[in-house]
This record gives C-alpha cells, sequence and structure tokens, in this order.
C-alpha cells in the first residue's frame, strides 16, 4: 500500500517535471508536484485568449491520484480527456469517437502546464544545478529569482517567483536574454489535503522575441478532495463499439 | 607554388558550391509542408439547400484554420535559436531535430470538436518538425561555414609561412 502511494507520487512528481521542463525550452514551472494531496476535483472554466479571439471552454476536471488527469469537457463540445504519462487519450462520448495519442517514452507526459504550475512549489521543479541568485523580502512576500542550469552545464533562463503567506502568487519564465517566456499568476487559494490550490490560474505564453501570444484563465469552482468510492468522471473510458483512432504525438 | 595555391583555390570552390547545392535541396523541402499541401481549390459542395445530407454530418470544421491555427501556435511556441545552435552540432543535430516530437498543449485542444484536434495536431507537429529542421540546417550550415573559414585561415598561414620560409632559404 505505501509502495504503491510512494510510486504513483514518484511519478506523478517525473511526469508533471517532464511535461513542464520540456514543454517549454526555457525554464518552466509547474513541474513537480509533491507527493502529498495529489487527489481532487473541481468545475473549471477556462478562457483563452489569442488574436484569434476569445474562447471559452467550460466541465469538470480531477487529479486522480497515481498521476493521471481526467477532463469532462461540457462545452463547447462534450470530450473527455484523459492525460496519463504514456498515452492521452480524448473521447467524444456523442460519436462514440477516441483519438489515441501514444506517448514515447523519451517525449514529456501531457500535462495541463497552467493548473500544475499553480499546484506545484515552484522550487522543485528546477533542475538540480540551478542556481539561487536572489532571494529578498518586500511587503510580507518574498521574491525568489532563479538560474535556470540543465545538468548538462547550460544555463536556459531565469525564473523569478513572488510568494505570499497564502502560498505562490506569481511565476516568470525568462529566456536568457530576459524575455518573458511564459507568466503564470495565481488567485486566492484553496486547501485540500494538504495542498493549497488556486481558484484562479492566469497563464500567459509569449513568443521567442518576448510578444504576447495566448492568455490562458483558469477558474476554478467547487474545489473538493477526489472521492476515490465516487465514479470518476471524464476518464474517457471506451466501450466495445467505441471507434479508436491513433491520433500523432 | 603554384600547385597549393590552385588546389585550395578547388577546395574553396567546391565546399561553397557543396553548401549552397545543398541548401537549394533541402531549404524547399522544409518550407512549411502543411500549408503546401492546401489547395486553392474550393471545398466540397454540400447537399442542395433544401435536402437532407445522408449518413452522419459531423459538424463543420474550418479545416483552413485548424491548420492555421497549429502553423500559428508551432511558430510561437518553438524556440528556433535554440534549435540554431543544436544544428551547430552538425548532422547529429539535424537528425535530433528531425526525430524530436514536437506536441501541441492538451489544453488547446480541450473544447475542440474532433476534426479540429486531428487537423490541428498534424499541423502543429509539421510546421514544428519544419522548424525545428529548418533552424538546426541553419546553424549546421553557418557552424559549417564558420568552420571551413577556419580552416582556410589557417591553411593560408601555413602555405604563407611556408613560402616565406622557402624564400629566405
Amino acid at each position: 500500500m505505501a509502495a504503491g502511494w510512494v510510486a504513483s507520487c514518484v511519478a506523478w512528481t517525473a511526469a508533471t517535471s517532464a511535461a513542464l521542463w520540456s514543454a517549454a525550452p526555457t525554464p518552466d514551472p509547474s513541474a513537480a508536484l509533491a507527493p502529498a494531496a495529489l487527489a481532487l476535483s473541481a468545475d473549471f472554466v477556462l478562457e483563452t485568449a489569442d488574436n484569434q479571439g476569445t474562447e471559452t471552454v467550460s466541465g469538470a476536471l480531477s487529479f486522480v491520484p497515481g498521476g493521471d488527469v481526467c477532463v469532462a469537457v461540457k462545452r463547447p463540445t462534450s470530450q473527455e480527456m484523459h492525460l496519463s504519462r504514456r498515452e492521452l487519450v480524448i473521447l467524444y462520448p456523442d460519436r462514440d469517437l477516441a483519438f489515441v495519442a501514444h506517448v514515447a517514452p523519451n517525449h514529456a507526459p501531457p500535462m495541463l502546464d497552467a493548473l500544475a504550475a499553480g499546484i506545484a512549489d515552484p522550487g522543485s521543479t528546477l533542475p538540480s544545478s540551478s542556481k539561487l541568485l536572489e532571494r529578498r523580502r518586500a511587503e510580507g512576500n518574498l521574491f525568489t529569482r532563479w538560474r535556470v542550469v540543465d545538468e548538462g552545464g547550460q544555463e536556459m533562463g531565469e525564473m523569478r517567483t513572488g510568494e505570499s503567506r497564502g502560498g505562490v502568487f506569481s511565476i516568470d519564465l525568462l529566456d536568457q536574454a530576459g524575455h518573458p517566456q511564459r507568466r503564470f499568476s495565481f488567485g486566492d487559494r484553496v486547501r485540500v489535503g494538504a495542498r493549497s490550490v488556486p481558484r484562479t490560474v492566469e497563464a500567459e505564453y509569449f513568443a521567442p522575441g518576448g510578444a504576447r501570444t495566448r492568455r490562458e484563465r483558469w477558474t476554478l469552482a467547487n474545489v473538493i478532495r477526489f472521492d476515490q468510492r465516487a465514479p470518476s468522471i471524464g476518464c474517457a473510458r471506451l466501450g466495445p463499439q467505441t471507434k479508436v483512432q491513433e491520433l500523432p504525438w | 607554388m603554384s600547385r597549393p595555391s590552385g588546389f585550395l583555390k578547388w577546395a574553396s570552390t567546391s565546399t561553397v558550391v557543396a553548401v549552397v547545392a545543398g541548401a537549394l535541396i533541402l531549404l524547399p523541402a522544409l518550407q512549411r509542408p502543411v500549408l503546401a499541401q492546401q489547395s486553392w481549390a474550393p471545398p466540397p459542395a454540400g447537399p442542395p439547400p433544401g435536402q437532407p445530407g445522408y449518413g452522419y454530418a459531423p459538424p463543420p470544421v474550418d479545416a483552413g484554420r485548424a491548420a492555421a491555427e497549429g502553423v500559428q501556435d508551432a511558430n510561437a511556441d518553438i524556440n528556433g535559436t535554440l534549435w540554431f545552435f543544436v544544428g551547430c552540432l552538425g548532422i547529429i543535430g539535424i537528425a535530433v531535430a528531425y526525430f524530436a516530437d514536437p506536441s501541441p498543449p492538451p489544453a488547446r485542444l480541450m473544447g475542440k470538436s474532433s476534426e479540429y484536434v486531428m487537423i490541428y495536431t498534424t499541423s502543429y507537429k509539421s510546421e514544428g518538425k519544419s522548424i525545428q529542421g529548418r533552424h538546426a540546417i541553419y546553424g549546421c550550415l553557418v557552424g559549417t561555414a564558420i568552420g571551413v573559414a577556419i580552416y582556410i585561415i589557417l591553411v593560408v598561414a601555413i602555405l604563407k609561412s611556408a613560402n616565406d620560409m622557402s624564400t629566405v632559404n
């Protein structure tokens, strides 16, 4: 039992770390979610704004013990997504059609990086060879700067975090030239088990030159501890008649 | 002394020709394969107005939009500079660029139709690989050019010093 729990925690930490650090060539937090309390359920609204316009997606999601994430999208298109270390399944229940993407062993696992960034401890997401540049207190908040250095000694950029008594409220990732790559801002937090979960997450994504290309705003409601006895929602369970199609990944 | 100088001329000309020919062959192949597959032909017509279509009709998807967004997001997400430096490693760098498969963030597939997901993912990966490969080749070419330049400078310097020595003797 204990061994299984530890294994699932390790798997989750490895999965989130790999996903977030490989998703962007620059440092990306949202990596290691510490072992405790990785099980939660919530309703969500995701607003995305880019130069194509603004879109809103809503539904419910669960962080399942063991490191998987299940998402039940209700609007605008009914959809279920199951994200695990080695597979991404997208099910369209109305059409009984599923896309299955197999993730290669050397490939980063699929991950909702903005949410993972809000739940993870930013310091634990960094490669071990990273260096602390500055740690200062101002107006009751703690501000930290890290130079991110990968295992090969290659400098990847800088990570800046702001932390209040309630938890981390901002993470900035900059490239070597000092251009922003990603910026995560977190709203007020709610306690779920041993973990503090932000009710709002705003993620801004920047092009290599520093121009903002996309903004995501996640709003979580009814955040509760995941109930293992309740039937899991949105985990894309395939039926015998489900048409399965391979999704290149 | 005419032989070494002739050889040098021949070597540098051959190198330049090889690099330019390689670039001319490889670069067009890397230019946006997804967009290249699109045509200007009008989309296939659906059933006439007022008449029902037969069979299951999936929701309409603007395939062009899905492909364009995949291309655009890949352009925004993939760091060309990084792949340029990877390309400086030479053939190994280019191979890495072609074997490393970029994948779109799953959040971008949420709430999208199946047709959109398939087209977007395919175009994102295709464009991503193209960007990686293109920048790795640029890096390789620049690295090679710098290497060749250094080599030529060294050879000229050696020949010159040998020439000077033979003149003194």
